[in-house]
């Protein structure tokens, strides 16, 4: 295993890379965005500050009270982030000598546990959109 | 791992080491913000930017695996959930008012206490160690695969049973609420 | 090409693997069952946790160990000692009958049927885990998937406010107390380098002058989240709260299966692993039992016997009280030498606990099929309508209190004294010997309550007591009603008697049931003849007391 490790060297470069792509991105909104404020003309008019919806004057209030589906969703949505962030370290490892089958099951195990909650949500109706 | 201070030393930071430190003081205020903010959505977004800072320390640290976690776990999908909770609620867009309880200054007593205690005590204990970050990468996937799944399987499949039944109570309590809340008319508030 | 995996013991882990599979078969099943084959799911629960006890007994040598490490020294992290099996066989039986208990509530209050067994068998599935665990990182996983079944159970009851008002406060309570044993880990991993109990031992010996005091703080986080599924004295006000609002059965799985989830976590913790540390966890441990017995008996004692679920209260502090017992022998053995002969008492009381506890709740769930509202007044004269029921739970009261003719609970109680006097805490075994007789007021006044006679107020109830007696419609007269003796339940000419004369002079209550279900006599009975065969015969749990469990 030890060969595949990277060395520390390699990281920093690699992530540096990224973290100059963010800074970069960040820069590029606070510039657009800064440039804007700086050169536009500001007179604001009451209808100006209004929600633009379509062209029509909006109607109630800004807030919508969501359905509690939604939240459910993003339950589920949490709970298989979880399963898949195991995947990640489990594909580096489960073709390796040693590894094998063994591993291969017991993956499956987990996800099959988690396939039976996602069976359970089917049945109960909590996937479908009506 | 852990290695006592002999060619390190607090006058002579190195790259990793100034970057950590930023990021730490952006991180901080990102959090605190997140619980002074009088907006409950932008604390929601404050807190995105809290830990995606962590995020960035974890990488500094070479806890790859972990810094990918924490942003595909709490980044992204911790925080839908809670701005999805949020959006149950009928808190307002904007400012609220009412956000301050009056138990305030007892939880800023309670924050600072706890905050003073574990920083004197973590800093005290660490204060000469250093992590040797040129040798081989401490936290990547495969670090993480080869002890997970040649150590510590077991708790790993307990967890799934953890999981599923996670979903399986949510569902089933969330399904009760909503059976229970449909019908009856929307109590008025403010 | 050598294999890098563990090899599974798959005898070893049987007893909680059998738990979680039936769960899953449970919920599965659940999905493709008509609902009037639902009942038939509990049946399968019960099946299941019997096969899980049967599973024990290939194990009984107490030699077994599995997932152990492929490297080094070989730590493992799945033991089935003597320790684990005795905990596991609390579990499953505790389990058992709460599933006994559970039958006709999930009819009766309609609650769904798949999702409560699946979630009452993963939850056992976990208490089951944890005593065989002997890492940390299991020990926190196990716990978790102990308690967090346990609040979806206690928010089950449709639309009750209180119930998912108790179901959250519980949740988040239980959360902290998590988060901050997981802090506690972290930093005894920090001092230590290991999770695994036996190298964190090692570890914690020598541990660098520099880290003493992170080692020290981490030991005491890691024992709150155990302390406070134990429910003990500052990690307790959960409890009244969620034992009322939940499903009856559900608060005696908490009073039972919860506590023993709580207690192997924190024997396993101080024995084992932080015992370098006795000094730092043998005072707080003296400290908490001492509180926790005086608060739970102190507000014991103030319930008032009219108010409504107050028998429900009162068994719900009195738990708090008897846990504050479960933790005395784990704070002598902060003292003693031996620390690890120590934890056999608590085991001991916990298995008479157990089944004393769950028994006197199976009473309160057969007296409820009458009178539903769980108030102790309930309970007066049960003698005269229901002899054997009345008998049996004044048994149940006996043991928990510590009188004859309840041996097995006296014994378990003086097993409990020795290991404080033994260890040189003379002002515990103090503090306890003032809570049992504080105890005894309350238990025996309920005792005494079960005897009265039916129509003339006795001494022993209160003003208030007598108060509603008077104003209530006067119980049902001796000869009338006698619905719930346990084996002569469904005699069909008793039963419609009693249906008349019952409406005639009790317009109030709700109607009788036309026979006491037989799941419920068959946990009654089952805990009656438990408690009876450890009274015959109390060396069967008190041999845990003498000698070691690991």
């Amino acid at each position: 295993m030890g060969a595949t490790h990277h060395v520390a060297a390699d990281y920093f470069d690699g992530y540096s890379v990224v973290g100059l792509v963010a800074v970069v991105g960040v820069l590029f909104v606070a510039v657009a965005f800064g440039a804007g404020q700086l050169l536009r003309p500001t007179a604001p008019t009451p209808e100006k500050l209004l929600t633009y919806e379509c062209g029509v004057d909006p109607v109630g209030e800004d807030w919508a009270h969501t359905q509690i589906r939604y939240y459910v969703y993003a339950f589920l949505y949490v709970i298989f982030a979880i399963d898949a962030i195991y995947l990640f370290p489990w594909a580096t490892v489960f073709a390796a000598d040693g590894f094998g089958g063994t591993t291969l099951v017991e993956m499956f195990v987990f996800i099959g546990f988690l396939a039976v909650g996602l069976l359970y949500a089917w049945k109960k109706g909590v996937l479908e959109w009506t | 791992m852990i290695l006592t201070a002999e060619a390190n030393g607090f006058l002579s930071p190195n790259g990793v080491e100034i970057v950590f430190l930023l990021v730490g003081v952006v991180t901080l205020g990102a959090a605190v913000i997140t619980v002074t903010t009088r907006q409950l959505v932008h604390a929601a977004l404050w807190l995105v930017v809290a830990l995606g800072g962590l995020a960035v320390e974890y990488l500094l640290l070479t806890a790859e695996f972990i810094a990918w976690v924490q942003v595909l776990i709490y980044v992204g999908s911790v925080v839908v959930l809670l701005l999805f909770g949020l959006m149950l609620t009928r808190a307002p867009i904007g400012r609220s008012p009412d956000a301050d309880s009056e138990n305030r200054w007892v939880a800023l007593a309670v924050a600072l206490a706890a905050a003073a205690t574990l920083v004197t005590v973590v800093a005290d204990a660490f204060r000469s160690t250093w992590i040797d970050l040129d040798r081989s990468v401490q936290g990547s996937p495969e670090v993480t695969g080869e002890s997970l799944f040649r150590h510590w399987v077991l708790p790993f499949e307990a967890l799934s049973v953890l999981l599923l039944a996670a979903l399986v109570g949510a569902i089933t309590l969330s399904r009760r609420r909503g059976a229970d809340d449909a019908p009856a008319s929307p109590k008025q508030e403010r | 090409m050598t294999s890098l995996v563990q090899s599974v013991d798959w005898v070893a882990v049987a007893p909680v693997l059998v738990t979680a599979l039936t769960g899953l078969a449970v919920l599965v099943t659940d999905l493709f069952l008509a609902p009037r084959h639902k009942p038939l799911l509990g049946w399968v629960t019960i099946a299941g946790l019997a096969l899980a006890a049967l599973c024990l007994i290939p194990l009984t040598d107490g030699d077994r160990a599995t997932f152990c490490l492929t490297t080094g020294d070989r730590q493992c992290s799945y033991v089935a000692d003597h320790f684990a099996l005795a905990v596991q066989l609390l579990v499953v039986g505790g389990a058992l009958l709460t599933a006994l208990l559970s039958v006709t509530t999930v009819r009766r209050e309609a609650l769904p049927a798949g999702e409560y067994w699946f979630l009452l068998l993963s939850s056992a599935a976990g208490a089951a885990l944890l005593p065989a665990s002997r890492d940390l990182a299991t020990l926190i996983v196990a716990l978790e998937v102990a308690s967090l079944p346990a609040f979806a159970l206690v928010g089950l009851r449709r639309g009750d406010r209180g119930s998912a008002e108790a179901a959250l406060k519980f949740f988040l309570s239980s959360v902290v107390a998590t988060a901050v044993s997981l802090l506690g880990v972290s930093f005894v991993y920090a001092a230590t380098g290991s999770l695994h109990l036996d190298t964190v031992a090692g570890g914690l010996d020598d541990v660098d002058p520099r880290l003493n005091a992170l080692a020290a703080l981490g030991v005491v986080l890691t024992l709150v989240g155990f302390a406070f599924k134990l429910a003990a004295v500052p990690f307790h006000f959960w409890v009244p709260d969620s034992y009322v609002g939940a499903p009856l059965p559900v608060a005696a799985y908490l009073s039972v299966v919860g506590k023993s989830a709580g207690f192997s976590g924190l024997a396993l913790v101080t024995v084992v692993a932080f015992r370098p540390y006795a000094d730092t966890w043998g005072p707080a441990l003296a400290v908490l039992a001492a509180l926790t017995m005086t608060t739970g008996n102190v507000a014991a004692l103030r319930q008032r016997p009219d108010q409504p679920a107050s028998a429900v209260r009162l068994l719900a502090w009195s738990s708090v009280g008897q846990a504050g017992y479960l933790l005395v022998p784990l704070a002598a053995a902060g003292y003693h030498d031996d620390p690890e002969e120590m934890v056999g008492a608590t085991v001991a009381y916990a298995l008479m606990y157990a089944v004393v506890n769950l028994g006197a709740f199976a009473v309160v769930a057969l007296v409820a099929e009458n009178r539903p509202g769980h108030r102790l007044t309930d309970h007066r004269a049960l003698f005269s309508r229901n002899p054997l029921a009345a008998l049996t739970m004044g048994f149940f009261l006996l043991c928990l209190a510590g009188l004859p003719p309840g041996v097995i609970g006296l014994f378990a109680k003086v097993a409990v004294f020795r290991t404080a006097v033994d260890s040189g805490l003379g002002w515990l075994a103090v503090v306890m010997a003032v809570n049992v007789t504080i105890a005894l007021y309350y238990y025996l006044k309920w005792t005494a309550l079960l005897f009265a006679t039916p129509t003339t107020a006795t001494p022993t109830t209160t003003p208030a007591a007598r108060a509603t007696a008077t104003t209530a419609p006067a119980a049902p007269t001796p000869g009338t009603a006698t619905p719930g003796a346990p084996g002569q339940a469904t005699a069909p000419t008793a039963t419609g008697s009693t249906v008349a004369g019952s409406t005639a002079t009790a317009a109030r209550e709700p109607s009788v049931p036309a026979s006491v279900p037989h799941p419920l006599t068959a946990a009654i009975a089952l805990a009656a003849a438990l408690g009876v065969a450890l009274s015959g015969a109390p060396q069967l749990i008190l041999r845990l007391a003498s000698g070691t469990l690991f």
